[in-house]
């Protein structure tokens, strides 16, 4: 076994400098005694995916606002592209997030796909499009894709109760809207509130001791 | 959760016990909120052979497979169907347990001799998991011995095993005044691991020499312990510092004090400082000052005393309604604030047993703390005591003049790290790891 002088200590392994003090080391390495396993570096990690991204959006930003630049600033069209950049990246964080769970995932992105809409459609001057269109149909999508979901993975209803029932309530904000006045488009928002009443009612027909159990550990105090 | 497909039974689930709540906000860097226990064999490990013991052990303490979800006020851990499997050990150690509500809190790894597990605090304590861990590495050693004739099963029930001894010995307004304030603490500074991670300095002696040590200073072991490690933090003090004293935080096991069986969190912390200005810097005098300070704050009103404070901050009836997403930056600014009154943890988490005909198979065991700045955690088994330090910085000056102090009062150590590999041993360490790169 190697042994620190200076230390005074035995060392374990076959190392180039004591552990301690970094001096050298005399006797013989014993690399059976080593405990400790030589790691390889970690592999690509989300956080990695995610500032890859953030520097592309920032490339991709930067890039247009000079292009913008140089051809005159009568239209500021590259302002556009630097907070659809955002939106996007958003997006893929909240992806790279939620990404061990498909249902989370799909309940949050129909939480900030939405808002995000509706900031946009505020920005350029409302028109609604954000409240007619995308709000409905992103409930719409969500909900059918986690019953899809649900159905060919065969997962009990506890593995995306909360997800679930959060989207269920989510698409009834368009018929709110529609009743406020708010909705131009009847259409999307009728078939979204429909297809979340019937999906709430079977939820809780069929699925209330589940989401009872649910309410009370995401609400425990 | 593909596994999570065949039951459909409801799970059970749990809040999280009064200690666990502080873990989640908390846990970030190199503090990952994980502690490892080791254990070293004398024979290589067989994978296939643990991870029977691991499901047969698991089968007693149906409580452990659980994973953490977010509810709206605060976080609660829920049962899982699913199986924990060994693994080659990949990671450093203490490596994030945490990430989502679809992780296990455990991980149990192997490589060459020796048996990793590693437990995130929220899931159960040092002692906690010391007796989960006894288990199995029981069922491994029975498995593979089965000559030796041992048939251990744990004593105490599931539902006192998952209790909640903090609720159980809550008394509400039973706080008491809170001990003599140390103020701000010295803090070690220097550069942290450009990984994040933590440098890992092991020792191992004999226990016997290190208690004549002790006992050569009237003090015992952990009394002893801690002031070698004060001296050795006080190395590392500019002068114009040393108005400020230097804090060990000790974490104490209640279930000493307040009977409980349990394996989930049951500990209270005490703080025992040492200021270098105007007093002796010799160790005789930090070993008086130490012993003081232990008599006084290991009493059962004392220990007591300070849960009920802590567990009365979680029953406030104005903090509990705010959402979780509040709540975190808050603890995690609380925790931040309380880390400012310490120095560095010490850890003893006491000693391993296994049964008597089992013990030829093995070595030693080990335990590591996640950290901010330093943590030594001390165990033993038979005549062995095993020293793991932790430390988020990259300097080893604390690490060196602690097993300095230990070798001039003629205490034998060896060391092991996680750093330093050769070149040539790296090869070979490879070769028998497949899947692994080295790290240069």
């Amino acid at each position: 076994m190697q042994r620190c002088p200076s230390c005074r200590v035995t060392v374990a392994g076959h190392k180039s400098c004591c552990p301690l003090c970094g001096g050298r080391l005399t006797g013989t390495p014993d690399p059976a005694s080593e405990v400790f396993p030589a790691l390889e570096k970690p592999r690509v990690t989300g956080s990695l995916v995610l500032r890859l991204l953030a520097l592309l959006t920032i490339a991709v930003s930067v890039v247009c606002v000079l292009i913008n630049i140089a051809q005159g600033l009568q239209v500021l069209w590259s302002l556009f592209v630097a907070v659809g950049a955002a939106c996007v990246w958003a997006a893929a964080a909240v992806g790279i997030a939620y990404r061990r769970d498909i249902m989370q995932n799909i309940g949050w992105q129909t939480v900030l796909i939405p808002a995000l809409s509706v900031l946009w459609d505020r920005w350029t001057g409302w028109r609604g499009w954000s409240v007619d269109l995308v709000l409905p149909c992103i409930c719409i999508v969500a909900m059918a894709g986690m019953v899809l979901l649900a159905v060919l993975c065969r997962w009990p209803l506890r593995t995306f109760a909360g997800p679930f029932t959060s989207v269920c309530v989510i698409g009834l904000v368009p018929l709110v809207l529609a009743l406020c006045g708010v909705v131009q488009i009847l259409l999307p928002s009728l078939l979204c509130a429909g297809a979340s009443l019937v999906a709430l009612a079977a939820v809780l027909l069929f699925g209330w001791p589940t989401i009872k159990g649910e309410l009370q550990r995401r609400f425990h105090l | 959760m593909p596994q999570e497909r065949k039951d459909r039974k409801p799970m059970r689930w749990t809040r999280l016990d009064n200690a666990a709540k502080i873990f989640p906000p908390t846990s970030h860097g190199s503090d990952t909120g994980v502690f490892r226990l080791s254990c070293e064999l004398t024979e290589p490990v067989v994978p296939a052979t643990l991870q029977q013991a691991l499901d047969r052990t698991l089968a007693h303490y149906p409580h452990l497979r659980m994973v953490m979800r977010r509810g709206v006020f605060w976080y609660y851990l829920e049962q899982t169907t699913q199986r924990p499997l060994v693994e080659p050990e990949r990671t450093p150690p203490c490596a994030p347990l945490y990430a989502g509500s679809r992780s296990l809190l455990l991980r149990v790894s192997y490589w060459r001799h020796k048996v990793n597990l590693e437990v995130y605090h929220v899931l159960a304590d040092g002692a906690g998991a010391i007796a989960f861990f006894e288990a199995l590495m029981t069922a491994y050693l029975v498995l593979c011995h089965p000559e030796s004739g041992v048939d251990e099963q744990p004593q105490a029930s599931v539902s006192q095993r998952w209790a909640d001894s903090f609720q159980k010995y809550y008394r509400p307004r039973a706080g008491g005044p809170s001990g003599e304030r140390m103020g701000r603490a010295w803090r070690l500074r220097g550069a942290r691991r450009p990984d994040g991670g933590l440098t890992v300095i092991e020792g191992v002696a004999d226990v016997r020499q290190v208690l004549a040590a002790a006992h050569r200073y009237g003090a015992t072991l952990t009394v002893y312990l801690a002031a070698v490690l004060l001296e050795a933090l006080h190395g590392e003090m500019y002068l114009r510092e040393q108005k400020r004293p230097v804090v060990l935080t000790v974490p104490v096991d209640l279930r000493s004090f307040f009977p409980s069986q349990t394996t989930r969190n049951f500990f209270g912390t005490i703080r025992v400082g040492y200021r270098f200005t105007g007093q002796e810097t010799s160790l005789e005098p930090i070993v008086r000052s130490v012993a003081a300070a232990f008599q006084t704050e290991l009493t059962p009103e004392r220990l007591g005393a300070r849960m009920n404070r802590l567990a009365a901050l979680e029953h406030a009836p104005l903090l509990r309604p705010i959402p979780l997403a509040l709540k975190n930056p808050v603890l995690r600014l609380a925790g931040d604030i309380s880390e400012r009154g310490e120095t560095a943890t010490l850890s003893n988490v006491g000693r391993f047993r296994l049964p008597e005909p089992l013990h030829p198979y093995v070595r030693g065991f080990g335990v590591f703390m996640s950290t901010h700045a330093l943590q030594l955690c001390t165990c033993s088994f038979g005549d062995s005591l095993h020293f793991g330090f932790t430390c988020a910085l990259e300097s080893t000056e604390v690490q060196r003049r602690f097993f300095q102090t230990l070798t001039q009062d003629a205490i034998e150590v060896e060391i092991r790290s996680n750093e330093y590999h050769e070149e040539v041993h790296r090869d070979a360490a490879l070769s028998e790891l497949p899947r692994d790169r080295g790290r240069a």
